[in-house]
Protein backbone atom coordinates (compact mmCIF):
# COMPACT_ATOMS: atom_id res chain seq x y z
CA UNK A 1 0.00 0.00 0.00
CA UNK A 2 1.50 3.60 -0.72
CA UNK A 3 2.23 5.58 2.27
CA UNK A 4 0.06 9.01 2.20
CA UNK A 5 2.60 10.88 3.69
CA UNK A 6 6.46 10.87 2.32
CA UNK A 7 8.84 11.91 4.93
CA UNK A 8 12.46 12.94 4.87
CA UNK A 9 14.29 15.44 6.48
CA UNK A 10 16.09 18.66 4.56
CA UNK A 11 18.16 20.12 6.66
CA UNK A 12 19.33 19.25 9.80
CA UNK A 13 22.20 20.78 12.52
CA UNK A 14 22.42 20.68 16.43
CA UNK A 15 19.52 22.15 17.17
CA UNK A 16 17.16 21.33 14.87
CA UNK A 17 15.77 19.18 11.87
CA UNK A 18 13.42 20.69 9.12
CA UNK A 19 11.41 17.63 7.81
CA UNK A 20 9.90 17.81 4.04
CA UNK A 21 6.20 15.82 4.84
CA UNK A 22 4.96 15.37 0.89
CA UNK A 23 1.27 14.59 1.36
CA UNK A 24 -1.44 13.44 -1.63
CA UNK A 25 -2.87 17.15 -1.84
CA UNK A 26 -2.73 20.49 0.30
CA UNK A 27 -4.02 20.26 3.64
CA UNK A 28 -7.33 22.88 3.73
CA UNK A 29 -8.14 25.30 6.53
CA UNK A 30 -10.40 23.45 8.44
CA UNK A 31 -7.03 20.25 8.47
CA UNK A 32 -4.71 22.81 9.59
CA UNK A 33 -7.48 24.00 12.54
CA UNK A 34 -7.93 20.82 13.60
CA UNK A 35 -3.70 20.30 13.90
CA UNK A 36 -4.08 23.40 15.77
CA UNK A 37 -6.15 21.77 17.97
CA UNK A 38 -3.76 18.93 19.00
CA UNK A 39 -1.45 20.51 20.30
CA UNK A 40 -2.00 22.86 23.55
CA UNK A 41 -0.87 26.40 23.24
CA UNK A 42 -0.04 26.18 19.74
CA UNK A 43 -1.03 29.39 16.99
CA UNK A 44 -2.14 28.98 13.56
CA UNK A 45 -1.68 31.94 11.40
CA UNK A 46 -2.73 32.45 8.24
CA UNK A 47 -1.73 34.78 5.55
CA UNK A 48 -3.64 35.74 2.76
CA UNK A 49 -1.13 35.96 -0.66
CA UNK A 50 -3.77 37.09 -2.88
CA UNK A 51 -5.73 35.07 -5.90
CA UNK A 52 -7.10 32.71 -2.98
CA UNK A 53 -3.87 31.21 -1.85
CA UNK A 54 -3.04 31.08 1.83
CA UNK A 55 0.09 30.69 3.68
CA UNK A 56 -0.34 28.49 7.02
CA UNK A 57 1.91 28.57 9.68
CA UNK A 58 1.34 26.65 12.41
CA UNK A 59 3.48 27.10 15.70
CA UNK A 60 3.74 24.82 18.29
CA UNK A 61 4.85 26.76 21.12
CA UNK A 62 4.90 23.90 24.28
CA UNK A 63 7.50 21.56 22.04
CA UNK A 64 9.23 24.74 20.29
CA UNK A 65 8.55 23.49 16.38
CA UNK A 66 6.31 24.67 13.62
CA UNK A 67 4.61 23.92 10.83
CA UNK A 68 4.75 25.67 7.43
CA UNK A 69 2.19 24.82 3.96
CA UNK A 70 0.22 26.59 1.71
CA UNK A 71 -2.85 25.98 -0.28
CA UNK A 72 -0.34 26.22 -3.44
CA UNK A 73 1.73 22.69 -2.11
CA UNK A 74 1.05 19.11 -0.81
CA UNK A 75 4.33 19.75 1.14
CA UNK A 76 4.84 20.95 4.57
CA UNK A 77 7.70 22.21 6.26
CA UNK A 78 8.55 21.15 10.05
CA UNK A 79 11.25 22.59 12.12
CA UNK A 80 11.73 20.69 15.28
CA UNK A 81 13.87 20.43 18.11
CA UNK A 82 16.38 17.55 17.57
CA UNK A 83 15.49 16.49 20.92
CA UNK A 84 12.01 16.17 20.26
CA UNK A 85 12.34 15.70 16.63
CA UNK A 86 11.34 11.65 16.84
CA UNK A 87 8.45 11.72 18.85
CA UNK A 88 6.80 14.74 17.78
CA UNK A 89 7.24 13.23 14.49
CA UNK A 90 5.26 10.25 15.09
CA UNK A 91 2.42 11.96 16.61
CA UNK A 92 2.31 14.56 13.45
CA UNK A 93 2.39 11.64 10.99
CA UNK A 94 -0.27 10.18 13.02
CA UNK A 95 -2.32 13.06 12.76
CA UNK A 96 -2.13 13.72 9.17
CA UNK A 97 -2.95 10.42 8.92
CA UNK A 98 -5.83 10.62 10.36
CA UNK A 99 -6.95 13.68 8.84
CA UNK A 100 -6.37 12.29 5.04
CA UNK B 1 2.95 52.06 25.45
CA UNK B 2 2.55 49.74 22.44
CA UNK B 3 4.01 50.74 19.61
CA UNK B 4 3.42 49.32 15.94
CA UNK B 5 6.66 49.65 14.27
CA UNK B 6 5.65 47.59 11.21
CA UNK B 7 4.31 50.49 10.18
CA UNK B 8 7.72 52.68 10.67
CA UNK B 9 9.69 50.57 8.55
CA UNK B 10 9.57 52.39 4.67
CA UNK B 11 9.95 50.30 1.88
CA UNK B 12 12.07 52.22 -1.20
CA UNK B 13 11.06 49.65 -3.68
CA UNK B 14 13.29 51.96 -6.51
CA UNK B 15 16.23 51.10 -4.18
CA UNK B 16 15.83 47.32 -3.26
CA UNK B 17 15.51 48.67 0.18
CA UNK B 18 13.98 48.75 3.78
CA UNK B 19 14.72 51.93 5.71
CA UNK B 20 13.49 52.71 9.68
CA UNK B 21 15.19 56.12 11.13
CA UNK B 22 16.73 56.66 8.30
CA UNK B 23 18.84 53.00 8.22
CA UNK B 24 18.56 50.28 5.62
CA UNK B 25 17.51 47.38 7.01
CA UNK B 26 18.41 44.15 5.86
CA UNK B 27 17.35 40.19 6.45
CA UNK B 28 19.54 37.88 7.62
CA UNK B 29 20.21 34.62 9.20
CA UNK B 30 21.67 33.45 12.70
CA UNK B 31 24.23 31.19 10.35
CA UNK B 32 25.65 34.31 9.13
CA UNK B 33 25.33 36.48 11.94
CA UNK B 34 27.67 34.07 13.75
CA UNK B 35 29.69 33.64 11.07
CA UNK B 36 30.84 37.23 10.17
CA UNK B 37 31.45 37.77 13.91
CA UNK B 38 32.81 34.75 14.92
CA UNK B 39 35.57 35.18 11.61
CA UNK B 40 36.40 38.98 13.26
CA UNK B 41 36.28 37.80 16.74
CA UNK B 42 39.10 35.65 16.11
CA UNK B 43 41.21 37.97 15.62
CA UNK B 44 40.89 39.69 18.74
CA UNK B 45 44.54 38.95 19.55
CA UNK B 46 45.92 41.18 16.80
CA UNK B 47 43.69 43.82 17.35
CA UNK B 48 40.86 45.15 19.78
CA UNK B 49 37.92 43.89 17.93
CA UNK B 50 35.24 45.34 20.54
CA UNK B 51 35.99 48.14 18.95
CA UNK B 52 34.90 47.25 15.54
CA UNK B 53 31.88 45.00 16.40
CA UNK B 54 30.80 47.01 19.72
CA UNK B 55 31.65 50.70 18.26
CA UNK B 56 30.05 50.04 14.71
CA UNK B 57 26.36 49.06 16.30
CA UNK B 58 26.58 51.77 18.90
CA UNK B 59 27.27 54.54 15.63
CA UNK B 60 24.08 53.23 13.91
CA UNK B 61 22.28 52.62 17.10
CA UNK B 62 22.77 56.31 18.04
CA UNK B 63 22.10 57.80 14.20
CA UNK B 64 19.09 55.51 14.01
CA UNK B 65 17.07 56.02 17.00
CA UNK B 66 18.32 59.97 16.85
CA UNK B 67 16.64 60.29 13.67
CA UNK B 68 13.53 58.35 14.54
CA UNK B 69 12.84 60.51 17.80
CA UNK B 70 13.12 63.21 15.51
CA UNK B 71 10.98 62.32 12.64
CA UNK B 72 8.11 60.34 15.09
CA UNK B 73 8.26 64.05 17.88
CA UNK B 74 9.03 61.95 20.54
CA UNK B 75 10.65 63.22 23.41
CA UNK B 76 9.27 61.88 26.14
CA UNK B 77 12.11 59.41 28.01
CA UNK B 78 8.79 56.54 28.37
CA UNK B 79 7.75 56.89 25.07
CA UNK B 80 11.29 56.78 23.92
CA UNK B 81 12.21 53.39 25.78
CA UNK B 82 8.83 51.77 24.70
CA UNK B 83 9.85 52.66 20.77
CA UNK B 84 13.32 51.09 21.45
CA UNK B 85 12.31 48.18 22.95
CA UNK B 86 9.68 47.46 20.50
CA UNK B 87 11.95 47.64 17.50
CA UNK B 88 14.37 45.46 19.16
CA UNK B 89 11.70 42.78 19.13
CA UNK B 90 10.48 43.33 15.71
CA UNK B 91 14.31 43.14 14.61
CA UNK B 92 14.30 39.82 15.72
CA UNK B 93 16.93 40.87 18.49
CA UNK B 94 15.81 39.46 21.14
CA UNK B 95 13.32 41.19 24.08
CA UNK B 96 14.32 44.18 26.27
CA UNK B 97 13.26 46.14 29.22
CA UNK B 98 14.72 48.99 29.20
CA UNK B 99 13.44 49.97 32.64
CA UNK B 100 16.85 49.53 34.43
CA UNK B 101 18.69 52.33 33.37
CA UNK B 102 18.66 55.91 33.08
CA UNK B 103 20.97 58.87 31.56
CA UNK B 104 24.02 57.70 34.31
CA UNK B 105 23.27 54.20 32.47
CA UNK B 106 22.65 50.76 34.59
CA UNK B 107 22.25 47.22 34.21
CA UNK B 108 20.28 45.72 31.22
CA UNK B 109 19.69 42.03 31.05
CA UNK B 110 17.40 39.19 29.05
CA UNK B 111 17.09 35.66 28.41
CA UNK B 112 16.46 36.20 24.89
CA UNK B 113 19.19 37.77 22.52
CA UNK B 114 19.61 36.77 19.11
CA UNK B 115 23.49 36.27 19.16
CA UNK B 116 23.23 34.43 22.31
CA UNK B 117 20.67 32.57 22.13
CA UNK B 118 21.20 30.73 18.76
CA UNK B 119 24.58 30.25 19.19
CA UNK B 120 24.02 28.40 22.62
CA UNK B 121 21.56 26.26 20.46
CA UNK B 122 23.85 25.50 17.51
CA UNK B 123 27.49 25.42 18.05
CA UNK B 124 29.27 24.23 20.74
CA UNK B 125 30.53 25.17 23.69
CA UNK B 126 32.83 28.71 23.60
CA UNK B 127 36.10 28.46 25.11
CA UNK B 128 36.03 29.81 28.74
CA UNK B 129 38.70 32.71 27.70
CA UNK B 130 35.81 34.05 25.63
CA UNK B 131 33.55 36.98 26.69
CA UNK B 132 30.13 36.56 25.41
CA UNK B 133 28.87 36.90 22.32
CA UNK B 134 26.25 39.67 22.26
CA UNK B 135 28.44 42.76 21.14
CA UNK B 136 25.84 43.93 18.71
CA UNK B 137 23.51 44.38 21.29
CA UNK B 138 25.40 45.90 23.34
CA UNK B 139 26.45 48.50 20.94
CA UNK B 140 22.89 48.98 19.61
CA UNK B 141 21.66 49.38 23.19
CA UNK B 142 24.38 51.91 24.36
CA UNK B 143 23.58 54.11 21.23
CA UNK B 144 19.96 54.00 22.01
CA UNK B 145 20.48 55.33 25.34
CA UNK B 146 22.68 57.94 24.52
CA UNK B 147 19.50 59.14 21.61
CA UNK B 148 17.01 58.40 24.20
CA UNK B 149 18.41 60.59 26.78
CA UNK B 150 20.07 62.89 24.24
CA UNK B 151 23.16 62.59 25.16
CA UNK B 152 26.49 62.73 22.03
CA UNK B 153 27.70 59.74 20.67
CA UNK B 154 30.15 58.19 21.98
CA UNK B 155 29.53 59.52 25.63
CA UNK B 156 28.05 55.68 27.33
CA UNK B 157 30.39 53.36 27.55
CA UNK B 158 29.39 49.55 27.85
CA UNK B 159 30.63 45.78 28.69
CA UNK B 160 28.81 42.66 28.84
CA UNK B 161 28.74 40.77 32.33
CA UNK B 162 26.81 37.39 31.93
CA UNK B 163 25.98 35.79 28.81
CA UNK B 164 23.97 32.02 27.78
CA UNK B 165 27.29 31.18 26.01
CA UNK B 166 29.18 31.48 29.45
CA UNK B 167 26.32 29.67 31.25
CA UNK B 168 24.01 32.30 32.73
CA UNK B 169 21.13 32.16 32.82
CA UNK B 170 20.83 35.58 30.92
CA UNK B 171 22.93 38.18 29.04
CA UNK B 172 23.30 41.13 30.78
CA UNK B 173 25.22 44.28 29.74
CA UNK B 174 26.50 47.40 32.02
CA UNK B 175 26.37 50.95 30.66
CA UNK B 176 27.82 53.87 32.22
CA UNK B 177 28.81 57.20 31.35
CA UNK B 178 32.53 58.08 30.26
CA UNK B 179 34.46 60.83 30.76
CA UNK B 180 36.82 60.82 27.79
CA UNK B 181 33.93 60.04 24.86
CA UNK B 182 34.55 56.99 22.01
CA UNK B 183 36.13 57.93 19.08
CA UNK B 184 32.60 57.12 16.91
CA UNK B 185 31.02 58.70 13.95
CA UNK B 186 27.05 59.03 13.40
CA UNK B 187 26.64 56.02 10.62
CA UNK B 188 26.26 56.79 7.04
CA UNK B 189 22.38 56.04 7.07
CA UNK B 190 21.12 55.51 3.33
CA UNK B 191 25.06 56.08 2.22
CA UNK B 192 25.82 56.53 -1.64
CA UNK B 193 22.52 55.29 -2.71
CA UNK B 194 21.23 54.78 -6.19
CA UNK B 195 17.80 54.21 -7.78
CA UNK B 196 16.67 51.54 -10.76
CA UNK B 197 13.61 49.77 -11.72
CA UNK B 198 13.52 46.15 -10.74
CA UNK B 199 14.45 44.96 -14.40
CA UNK B 200 11.74 41.94 -16.05
CA UNK B 201 13.68 40.11 -18.63
CA UNK B 202 11.91 39.55 -21.24
CA UNK B 203 13.21 35.51 -21.59
CA UNK B 204 11.45 34.71 -18.73
CA UNK B 205 7.86 34.27 -17.27
CA UNK B 206 9.20 35.00 -13.78
CA UNK B 207 7.07 37.85 -12.29
CA UNK B 208 9.93 39.59 -10.83
CA UNK B 209 8.11 42.30 -9.10
CA UNK B 210 5.06 40.32 -8.27
CA UNK B 211 7.08 37.78 -6.24
CA UNK B 212 9.27 40.78 -4.78
CA UNK B 213 5.76 42.34 -3.58
CA UNK B 214 4.54 39.47 -2.30
CA UNK B 215 7.65 38.16 -0.11
CA UNK B 216 8.04 42.11 1.06
CA UNK B 217 4.14 41.07 2.39
CA UNK B 218 5.17 38.14 4.42
CA UNK B 219 4.92 38.71 8.11
CA UNK B 220 8.44 38.24 9.55
CA UNK B 221 7.63 38.81 12.62
CA UNK B 222 9.34 37.49 16.45
CA UNK B 223 7.84 35.31 18.83
CA UNK B 224 5.88 37.52 21.31
CA UNK B 225 7.81 35.48 24.52
CA UNK B 226 11.18 35.53 22.86
CA UNK B 227 11.33 38.34 19.96
CA UNK B 228 13.20 36.12 17.85
CA UNK B 229 12.05 35.69 13.96
CA UNK B 230 11.63 32.40 13.01
CA UNK B 231 11.21 31.53 9.51
CA UNK B 232 12.66 29.09 6.78
CA UNK B 233 13.91 26.57 9.15
CA UNK B 234 16.86 29.66 10.40
CA UNK B 235 16.13 32.36 12.91
CA UNK B 236 16.32 36.01 11.19
CA UNK B 237 17.17 39.38 12.15
CA UNK B 238 16.40 42.41 10.31
CA UNK B 239 19.56 44.61 11.23
CA UNK B 240 21.01 47.49 10.15
CA UNK B 241 23.41 46.68 6.64
CA UNK B 242 25.67 49.20 7.56
CA UNK B 243 26.54 47.44 10.63
CA UNK B 244 27.70 43.91 8.60
CA UNK B 245 28.77 46.27 5.42
CA UNK B 246 31.19 48.21 8.37
CA UNK B 247 32.51 45.86 10.55
CA UNK B 248 33.83 43.97 6.94
CA UNK B 249 35.49 47.28 5.98
CA UNK B 250 36.79 48.27 9.48
CA UNK B 251 37.84 44.27 10.03
CA UNK B 252 39.96 44.37 6.82
CA UNK B 253 41.55 47.46 7.83
CA UNK B 254 42.58 47.20 10.95
CA UNK B 255 43.86 43.70 10.06
CA UNK B 256 45.87 45.45 7.61
CA UNK B 257 47.10 47.83 10.03
CA UNK B 258 47.72 45.00 12.54
CA UNK B 259 49.53 42.59 10.26
CA UNK B 260 50.19 44.34 6.71
CA UNK B 261 48.94 44.40 3.40
CA UNK B 262 49.75 40.27 2.97
CA UNK B 263 46.52 39.77 5.22
CA UNK B 264 44.04 41.32 2.89
CA UNK B 265 43.50 38.29 0.29
CA UNK B 266 42.70 36.13 3.85
CA UNK B 267 40.05 38.61 4.87
CA UNK B 268 38.32 38.71 1.66
CA UNK B 269 38.40 34.70 1.59
CA UNK B 270 36.88 35.30 5.12
CA UNK B 271 34.01 37.88 3.65
CA UNK B 272 33.42 35.74 0.32
CA UNK B 273 32.70 32.71 3.06
CA UNK B 274 30.24 34.47 4.54
CA UNK B 275 28.65 34.70 1.54
CA UNK B 276 28.47 30.86 0.45
CA UNK B 277 26.93 30.66 4.54
CA UNK B 278 24.52 32.98 3.83
CA UNK B 279 23.74 31.72 0.49
CA UNK B 280 23.53 28.22 1.91
CA UNK B 281 21.56 28.66 5.11
CA UNK B 282 19.15 31.56 4.31
CA UNK B 283 18.38 31.17 0.52
CA UNK B 284 18.76 27.28 0.95
CA UNK B 285 15.95 27.79 3.36
CA UNK B 286 14.20 30.19 1.46
CA UNK B 287 14.46 27.78 -1.49
CA UNK B 288 13.18 25.07 0.33
CA UNK B 289 9.82 26.63 2.05
CA UNK B 290 6.21 26.51 1.94
CA UNK B 291 6.71 30.46 1.24
CA UNK B 292 8.77 29.67 -1.77
CA UNK B 293 6.50 27.09 -2.83
CA UNK B 294 3.03 29.75 -2.79
CA UNK B 295 4.87 32.42 -4.03
CA UNK B 296 7.81 31.65 -6.51
CA UNK B 297 7.53 28.42 -7.63
CA UNK B 298 4.29 28.41 -9.40
CA UNK B 299 6.33 30.62 -11.85
CA UNK B 300 9.44 28.23 -11.84
CA UNK B 301 10.15 25.33 -14.48
CA UNK B 302 14.20 24.95 -15.45
CA UNK B 303 17.14 26.05 -13.09
CA UNK B 304 17.32 29.41 -14.53
CA UNK B 305 14.37 30.07 -13.41
CA UNK B 306 15.47 29.46 -9.89
CA UNK B 307 17.89 31.84 -10.49
CA UNK B 308 15.28 34.42 -11.18
CA UNK B 309 12.93 33.71 -8.64
CA UNK B 310 15.61 34.06 -5.83
CA UNK B 311 16.90 37.28 -7.32
CA UNK B 312 13.77 38.07 -7.30
CA UNK B 313 13.25 38.15 -3.11
CA UNK B 314 16.75 39.88 -2.46
CA UNK B 315 15.32 43.25 -2.87
CA UNK B 316 12.73 42.04 -0.35
CA UNK B 317 15.42 41.36 2.17
CA UNK B 318 16.65 44.92 1.70
CA UNK B 319 19.78 44.21 -0.09
CA UNK B 320 19.27 45.84 -3.28
CA UNK B 321 18.03 45.05 -6.55
CA UNK B 322 19.38 42.41 -8.97
CA UNK B 323 19.39 42.97 -12.48
CA UNK B 324 19.82 40.54 -14.78
CA UNK B 325 20.05 41.30 -18.62
CA UNK B 326 21.95 38.18 -19.84
CA UNK B 327 20.38 34.50 -19.74
CA UNK B 328 22.82 32.62 -16.75
CA UNK B 329 24.01 29.50 -17.96
CA UNK B 330 25.39 26.18 -15.73
CA UNK B 331 28.98 28.22 -16.83
CA UNK B 332 28.53 31.72 -16.16
CA UNK B 333 25.99 34.48 -14.87
CA UNK B 334 26.26 37.85 -15.40
CA UNK B 335 24.37 40.50 -13.21
CA UNK B 336 24.27 44.20 -11.99
CA UNK B 337 23.60 44.85 -9.00
CA UNK B 338 21.75 48.24 -8.05
CA UNK B 339 21.92 50.10 -4.65
CA UNK B 340 23.81 46.86 -3.21
CA UNK B 341 23.69 47.45 0.54
CA UNK B 342 27.29 46.51 1.28
CA UNK B 343 28.45 48.97 -1.92
CA UNK B 344 26.00 51.80 -0.81
CA UNK B 345 27.60 51.79 2.43
CA UNK B 346 30.94 51.23 1.94
CA UNK B 347 31.05 54.06 -0.92
CA UNK B 348 29.94 56.65 1.63
CA UNK B 349 33.16 56.46 3.46
CA UNK B 350 36.17 58.23 2.16
CA UNK B 351 39.38 56.07 0.82
CA UNK B 352 37.28 52.76 2.01
CA UNK B 353 39.65 49.55 1.88
CA UNK B 354 37.34 47.26 0.00
CA UNK B 355 37.26 47.96 -3.41
CA UNK B 356 34.03 45.59 -4.71
CA UNK B 357 31.17 43.53 -2.50
CA UNK B 358 32.95 40.62 -1.19
CA UNK B 359 29.91 39.13 0.44
CA UNK B 360 28.22 39.54 -3.33
CA UNK B 361 31.16 37.47 -4.66
CA UNK B 362 30.32 34.54 -2.27
CA UNK B 363 26.57 35.05 -2.32
CA UNK B 364 26.02 34.79 -5.74
CA UNK B 365 28.41 32.15 -6.52
CA UNK B 366 26.58 30.24 -3.51
CA UNK B 367 23.34 30.82 -5.55
CA UNK B 368 24.66 29.02 -8.70
CA UNK B 369 26.32 25.92 -7.11
CA UNK B 370 22.66 25.55 -5.28
CA UNK B 371 20.78 25.34 -8.31
CA UNK B 372 23.71 23.76 -10.75
CA UNK B 373 25.88 21.44 -8.49
CA UNK B 374 22.91 20.60 -5.61
CA UNK B 375 20.16 20.87 -8.57
CA UNK B 376 17.69 22.33 -6.19
CA UNK B 377 15.32 22.79 -8.96
CA UNK B 378 15.10 18.92 -9.40
CA UNK B 379 14.79 17.51 -6.19
CA UNK B 380 14.18 18.07 -2.33
CA UNK B 381 18.07 18.37 -1.10
CA UNK B 382 18.99 17.70 2.16
CA UNK B 383 20.85 21.03 3.94
CA UNK B 384 23.94 19.63 6.23
CA UNK B 385 27.64 19.89 6.77
CA UNK B 386 27.94 17.43 3.56
CA UNK B 387 26.63 19.57 1.11
CA UNK B 388 28.00 22.49 2.42
CA UNK B 389 31.53 20.85 2.09
CA UNK B 390 29.99 19.95 -1.45
CA UNK B 391 29.42 22.93 -2.49
CA UNK B 392 31.80 25.15 -0.92
CA UNK B 393 34.89 23.76 0.79
CA UNK B 394 35.85 20.51 -1.35
CA UNK B 395 36.76 23.14 -4.10
CA UNK B 396 34.44 25.99 -4.70
CA UNK B 397 32.27 24.92 -8.15
CA UNK B 398 32.64 28.70 -8.76
CA UNK B 399 33.68 31.71 -9.00
CA UNK B 400 32.03 35.67 -8.60
CA UNK B 401 34.64 38.62 -9.49
CA UNK B 402 33.47 41.92 -10.10
CA UNK B 403 33.53 43.57 -13.51
CA UNK B 404 33.11 46.65 -12.53
CA UNK B 405 32.60 48.12 -9.07
CA UNK B 406 31.57 51.51 -7.63
CA UNK B 407 33.85 50.99 -4.77
CA UNK B 408 36.38 51.23 -7.16
CA UNK B 409 35.69 54.30 -9.67
CA UNK B 410 32.65 52.58 -11.66
CA UNK B 411 29.79 53.75 -12.06
CA UNK B 412 27.93 50.30 -12.09
CA UNK B 413 28.63 47.14 -9.71
CA UNK B 414 28.51 44.54 -13.00
CA UNK B 415 29.18 41.09 -11.71
CA UNK B 416 30.59 37.56 -13.24
CA UNK B 417 29.52 34.53 -11.75
CA UNK B 418 32.00 31.06 -13.56
CA UNK B 419 32.84 27.99 -12.98
CA UNK B 420 36.34 27.52 -11.82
Amino acid sequence: MKALIQCRQIQVCAWRVKYLLRLEKPLETGAWRALADSWPGSTLQLTLLGEGRVLYTLSLAERKGALTGSSMSADIYAVLLRAEAAPLLRELMAKLESLL
Amino acid sequence: MRVEVDTLFQVRAARGSVVLGGEPHVVHCHYYNHFLQTSIEDAEDLYPVEEVLVGTAQEIGHSLFRRLFAELDVRDVGRRKALVESIYSTCGFGKVDLGGVNSEGGTLATPYEHYAYTYVATFPPRPPHKRGVAYFSQGYLAGALEAIYDLPLGSMGSRQVACLTKGDSEVRWEFFRLNHPLPLSPSVGEGRYEEAELYQPSFTRVPMRQIRDAVLRLPLGPDSETGLIEAFGVVLTRLPGNYYSLISERHLRRMVEAVGPEVADVVLDMLIESGHVCAFNTLGGVMQSAEWDAIVRPHLDGPESWIYGISAVLPALGWGIVQISVPPTPASWRLSLKNWYESTAIGALSHPALDHSPFARGLFSGIMALVYVARLHEQQVMFDGALYRNLFQNGRRYEGTFVESRLAGGTADVMEVKTK
